[in-house]
């Protein structure tokens, strides 16, 4: 169930886009907080949010709190950064914010 | 084995690896299907102090197709955290643990249950308790009276559910098996085996009194059906977020972002037999819908071609039909789609042309009573329509099964015509299921009581 799904049967897959929609504008808003016009090309959230919203009995250790955000820029040139939080992933495609996170990358720790 | 250690990748990652699946309809409860998910491969008994414990990072899941399209209707979901009782131990017992919340049990797991289908997800349960490994006689005194039974649950709508350690009931001579295909019943007529010199042998089960990490979960037949369609395909997969953060302050670190599939598990030893190494890890992060880019493994084995070559002049049959490259539609029918009607008389558990590797269960056809004489444990092979591979039952010999089935003693089913080798009806790697020391149990979760490491120490 956590793999890709396209082609499953649409009966299955509206019920869990519905989900989907919902994880993918709540962590848009979270990771983007002060970027400038990103594109939300995409988001392969279907099934990360299903499994927030099907997994209530666990604790995941982020009782309420907010989760920590990963970003990794699959392709500096073309802008293509991933996401991550939670149980949800964001597809970006925003050639700014991945070049200024790729500076921010090699900048020297002292 | 099963699909123990089957591929690089997730033999590697032993909590996610699936090693066992079992799907029937239960004996004592005809109504009900028991499904038994197997994780952790060889356990050894006395491997403290930090016993085994499924994984707190794992999504593991049990999906049934009920309308034969090789995708999911109905999951079960299992999620395990874990808690300690006294952090500043360094024991996962501090005496004897005499019950499920002893304060002795340092190390408790407990874990939620959750039944998603196409209206949405249902949380059955939470903080169900899992038994303690079974650590020895002073420390899991009365394992099965005192904590093994008591960690069966019921579930809302009649449902059971037990998560823990089990002994291990799948039988297999691995040492001899993985050495060359050596077969130790028939090692003198092996290639290999006639060179050394072997003589013909008992087999060794090389995974007797070892333990397993056994989900098993009973529903009625009810939960599982499609009107109309008794036949349901079952499979389990375990799923880990994409991304793992190993921070300094952060313990064993933190998980990221969706589940993505790394095990997987429908027919027992499909893809540790069938599917080539490079594509191991890839058909275990697939859905059985997309199984059709693997049928031609299944459509001509390689075990089926070399046993001809190991075994000279015993399968003079089998190599006549690997000659000419003939798809082997009989493993095809019995693994990827069900057997269709008018094959086996009065028995069909064929869901459609989608090849997908699931576990196959026509839930029409009863139980057949352990002390019937009709009971086989060679299943549909031996007459007995309500086993392997028709589902899967505890006791099922799936090893001797498939061997016979690629040898081709199941080719008739799809030609008549085809004359079966004499060696491949008595093929068998020599073990029964009374090379099983803790046997199957009579009731839920029928999986045996887990050996105990001091009687088994190594």
């Amino acid at each position: 169930m956590s793999t890709d799904q396209s082609g499953q049967p649409a009966s299955r897959r509206s019920v869990l886009r519905g989900a989907a929609g919902i994880g993918a504008a709540g962590i848009a808003a979270t990771a983007l907080t002060g970027l400038a016009g990103p594109a939300l090309a995409a988001n392969d959230s279907e099934h990360g949010s299903r499994e927030s919203g099907h997994d209530a009995g666990h604790d995941d250790g982020h009782d309420g709190g907010p989760h920590p955000v990963v970003a990794y820029v699959r392709d500096a040139s073309t802008g293509h950064v991933e996401l991550y939080s939670g149980t949800t992933q964001v597809h970006l495609r925003d050639k700014d914010l991945a070049e200024r996170i790729v500076r921010a990358s090699r900048k020297q720790v002292s | 084995m099963s699909s123990h250690r089957e591929a690089p990748g997730i033999s590697k990652d032993p909590v996610a690896d699936s090693t066992d699946l079992y799907a029937f309809v239960s004996q004592d409860r005809p109504n009900m299907v028991t499904m038994v998910a197997n994780y952790i491969p060889l356990e050894t008994p006395a491997g403290g102090p930090n016993f085994y414990e499924f994984g707190d990072g794992v999504l593991y899941e049990i999906n049934i197709d009920n309308d034969g399209d090789g995708w999911p209707d109905i999951t079960y979901q299992f999620r395990f955290k874990t808690r300690l009782t006294t952090p500043h131990s360094f024991l996962y017992n501090t005496g004897p643990i005499k019950s499920l919340s002893d304060p002795t049990w340092n190390s408790k797991q407990s874990y939620s249950v959750t039944r998603v289908d196409r209206r949405g997800s249902q949380l059955l349960g939470r903080n169900l308790p899992c038994p303690p490994c079974n650590v020895g006689i002073l420390s899991t005194p009365n394992y099965e009276k005192n904590l093994g039974s008591k960690a069966v649950r019921p579930l809302p709508g009649n449902r059971r559910v037990f998560a823990g350690q089990r002994a291990e009931q799948f039988y297999v001579d691995l040492g001899s098996i993985f050495d060359l295909a050596n077969l130790r019943p028939f090692q003198e007529a092996n290639l290999f085996g006639k060179m050394a010199g072997l003589k013909a042998a008992p087999g060794v089960n090389a995974t007797d009194r070892l333990n397993v990490h056994s989900i098993a979960i009973q529903v009625p037949i009810s939960d599982l059906v499609r009107r109309g369609r008794p036949t349901i395909g079952v499979w389990t997969t375990a799923s880990r977020q994409k991304v793992h953060i190993a921070d300094e302050d952060g313990g064993d670190g933190w998980p990221t972002g969706p589940f993505r599939q790394v095990s997987r598990l429908g027919n027992p030893l499909v893809n540790e037999v069938l599917i080539a190494l490079e594509d191991k890890d890839f058909w275990n992060r697939q859905p059985p819908a997309h199984d059709k880019q693997f049928a031609h493994y299944v459509a001509n084995p390689e075990l089926a071609n070399l046993l001809p070559i190991l075994y000279p002049g015993a399968f003079p049959n089998l190599a006549k039909l690997d000659a000419s490259r003939k798809p082997r539609l009989d493993l095809e029918a019995i693994l990827l789609t069900g057997i269709p009607s008018g094959l086996i008389k009065g028995f069909t558990n064929f869901t459609g042309k989608v090849q997908a590797d699931m576990l196959r269960l026509n839930t029409s056809i009863p139980p057949t009573p352990r002390r019937s004489p009709k009971f086989s444990p060679l299943g549909v092979v031996g007459g007995d329509l309500a086993g392997f591979p028709n589902g899967r039952r505890i006791e099922d010999d799936v090893v001797t099964i498939e061997l016979r089935a690629i040898a081709g003693v199941t080719y008739p089913l799809v030609d008549p015509k085809y004359k079966v080798d004499g060696v491949a009806k008595i093929l068998t790697d020599g073990l029964t299921g009374a090379s099983v020391t803790n046997k199957p149990l009579s009731r839920f979760p029928y999986m045996g009581v887990p050996y105990d490491g001091y009687n088994n120490p190594s």
